[in-house]
């Protein structure tokens, strides 16, 4: 069976005329035969394709030969010879394969890449559901600043002290290791009826347990507090100033905002509880009080977290 | 010792020491005799300081630890005025130096009840014109002690300027015999004119009246005294202790210097 491209040309401006398939796929194959085998490779090419690239490669003779072997199918396609066993006769499988030799030898590329059917025509593809992005991991270490008011509320007049706070609270479970300090302003008070300008700096360390929703996490904290305090007199006859160091109880509660964002504003309620207040001394009156035995207050500000 | 016995240690050494915490912030007390140094240097070593008696003797003024308020020390003021004689003294003054608007005070002890014939003073002011000038020197209030009709002693507090007594806000206070008692007095004298002199004996109101500037001097004396004239017995004691000047009130309990 021999197939050439015996090409027929029309005249001018006439669309040129079809290869025959006889001309281009020949030979004495009866088992596929060689219509066949053109029936195969015309599923393979698109018909306007084909017939561009047989009219391309147009001869005196036909593009491929297809000899049946027996067993064996040979197939001779531009000088170029494949041979497969096929010892089942199966006349269409065999005709599909010496058809893909034959479109290789026709036209590779088309073979190789065949064309893409055009998006426009095909189906839209169902949306594939994503899954829900994992929640964000909690920041390993949360550091807070803000401004806080201080109150010490057992001296004759309350002592109310504002300033600054920083704390520092680090673990991502429900329970993190918490620090801070708040330096404050100094504040007059009055103690015994003794006026004193009095100075706090409290530092802290302690536990926090945190619950957490989609937009805000409730905490609360326990743990030990030192302050240094500062008292000087303001209007005695001899007035001095001492310092001491406090040692206490210290408890809060604050909220913060569940952002994306590093950062997130919080606020937060404290109290303090100092067991043993130290006592001011001035004479003549002797032991005229003691410092707050409570301090209650107040910070806000922005927590920044950090993984 | 393991880590958490001296973590429990520490602890307990920093609760402890925060308990114990004092904040030692001044003094209002300006001035303070408390005679624990076996002398009257608290009285003489200062500017317009002095221990005056006389005549001597038989009049005396001496430190003696036979009857102290605190401490192991207190002065001792003796008198001997017999009927018929003149005023006789034994005082501890400070003269000048003073606030105008201060708190006066001292702790005195009677061993025995003393029947007073004409006065018996024991804590006064006198007032200058002329800071610099002694003779323009003018006596303002005397506190003298003297005896109700039940015998029981009390006191009287006689105004130079008015030239009489001044009714107590409390008639007839007891002034008790054989127990210390603590005088104080708010003495105020403005070049304003709106002076006052307030006085407690025990922390109780004694008086309280309005004294109407007279002297702008500002120049106060005052005097911790035993001056008696016509006394039965006539030889009079009277131990004083831990007086103070301060720009606050004292009181029974107050405390004029640290221990």
């Amino acid at each position: 069976m021999i197939l050439t491209p015996a090409v027929a040309r029309g005249g001018d401006g006439a669309p040129p005329a079809p290869v025959e398939p006889s001309a281009a796929i020949a030979g004495t194959s009866t088992c596929p035969t060689p219509s066949a085998v053109w029936t195969e490779v015309t599923t393979l090419l698109p018909h306007d394709r084909l017939q561009e690239r047989l009219r391309a490669l147009a001869s005196s003779s036909p593009l491929v030969d297809v000899t049946d072997g027996g067993a064996t199918v040979r197939v001779v396609a531009a000088g170029r010879v494949r041979e497969f066993r096929e010892e089942a006769r199966d006349c269409a499988y065999r005709a599909r394969v010496a058809a893909v030799f034959a479109a290789l030898t026709i036209d590779p590329a088309a073979i190789i890449a065949p064309p893409v059917p055009p998006v426009a025509n095909a189906p839209a593809a169902p949306p594939v559901p994503t899954a829900p992005p994992p929640p964000p991991m909690p920041a390993l270490v949360r550091i807070e600043l803000g401004i806080a008011v201080d109150a010490g509320v057992n001296t004759s007049t309350t002592a109310v002290h504002a300033g600054g706070a920083l704390r520092l609270a680090a673990g991502r479970g429900r329970l993190a290791f918490v620090a801070g300090v708040m330096p404050l302003l100094p504040a007059d008070v009055s103690v015994g009826g003794v006026r004193l300008r009095q100075w706090r700096l409290p530092a802290d360390v302690g536990v926090r347990g945190r619950a957490t929703s989609a937009t805000v996490e409730a905490y609360g904290e326990l743990g030990i507090a030192v302050a240094l305090l500062s008292e000087r007199a303001l209007d005695l006859a001899r007035a001095d100033s001492g310092a001491t160091v406090e040692l206490g109880v210290r408890a809060a509660v604050g909220y913060r905002l569940a952002t994306a964002s590093r950062f997130a504003p919080f606020v937060a309620l404290q109290a303090e509880l100092v067991p043993f207040p130290p006592a001011i001394l001035a004479l003549p009156q002797g032991v005229a009080g003691h410092t707050p035995l409570l301090w209650i207050g107040a910070t806000a500000g922005v927590s920044m977290g950090v993984q | 010792m393991t880590l958490p016995r001296t973590i429990a240690v520490l602890a307990v050494i920093a609760v402890t020491a925060a308990g114990c915490a004092e904040l030692d912030v001044g003094s209002d007390v300006l001035w303070t005799a408390q005679f624990e140094t076996g002398s009257f240097s608290e009285w003489s070593d200062v500017g317009g300081g002095a221990v005056e008696v006389f005549p001597m003797p038989p009049n005396i003024a001496e430190v003696s630890n036979e009857r102290p308020h605190r401490g192991g020390s207190a002065a001792k003021l003796t008198v001997t005025a017999p009927s018929g004689e003149s005023r006789q003294t034994a005082q501890l003054t400070r003269a000048g130096g003073l606030p105008a608007d201060g708190y006066y005070s001292a702790w005195y002890y009677l061993p025995v009840s003393v029947n007073v014939g004409t006065y018996w003073v024991i804590f006064k002011f006198r007032t200058r014109d002329d800071p610099t000038d002694a003779s323009t020197a003018g006596e303002r209030f005397d506190l003298d002690l003297t005896n109700m009709g039940t015998g029981e002693m009390t006191l009287r507090l006689y105004d130079h300027r008015g030239g009489g007594n001044v009714p107590l806000a409390a008639a007839d206070p007891i002034v008790p015999v054989g127990s210390w008692f603590h005088i104080e007095a708010h003495y105020r004298d403005t070049p304003e004119g709106d002076g006052r002199v307030t006085y407690w004996l025990n922390g109780r109101l004694l008086v309280d009246v309005e004294t109407p500037a007279l002297r702008t001097a500002e120049w106060v004396e005052w005097d911790v005294s035993s001056i008696g004239e016509n006394l039965s017995p006539a030889t009079a004691v009277l131990y004083v202790d831990d007086c103070a000047v301060s720009r606050t009130r004292v009181g029974p309990t107050g405390t004029i210097a640290r221990d």
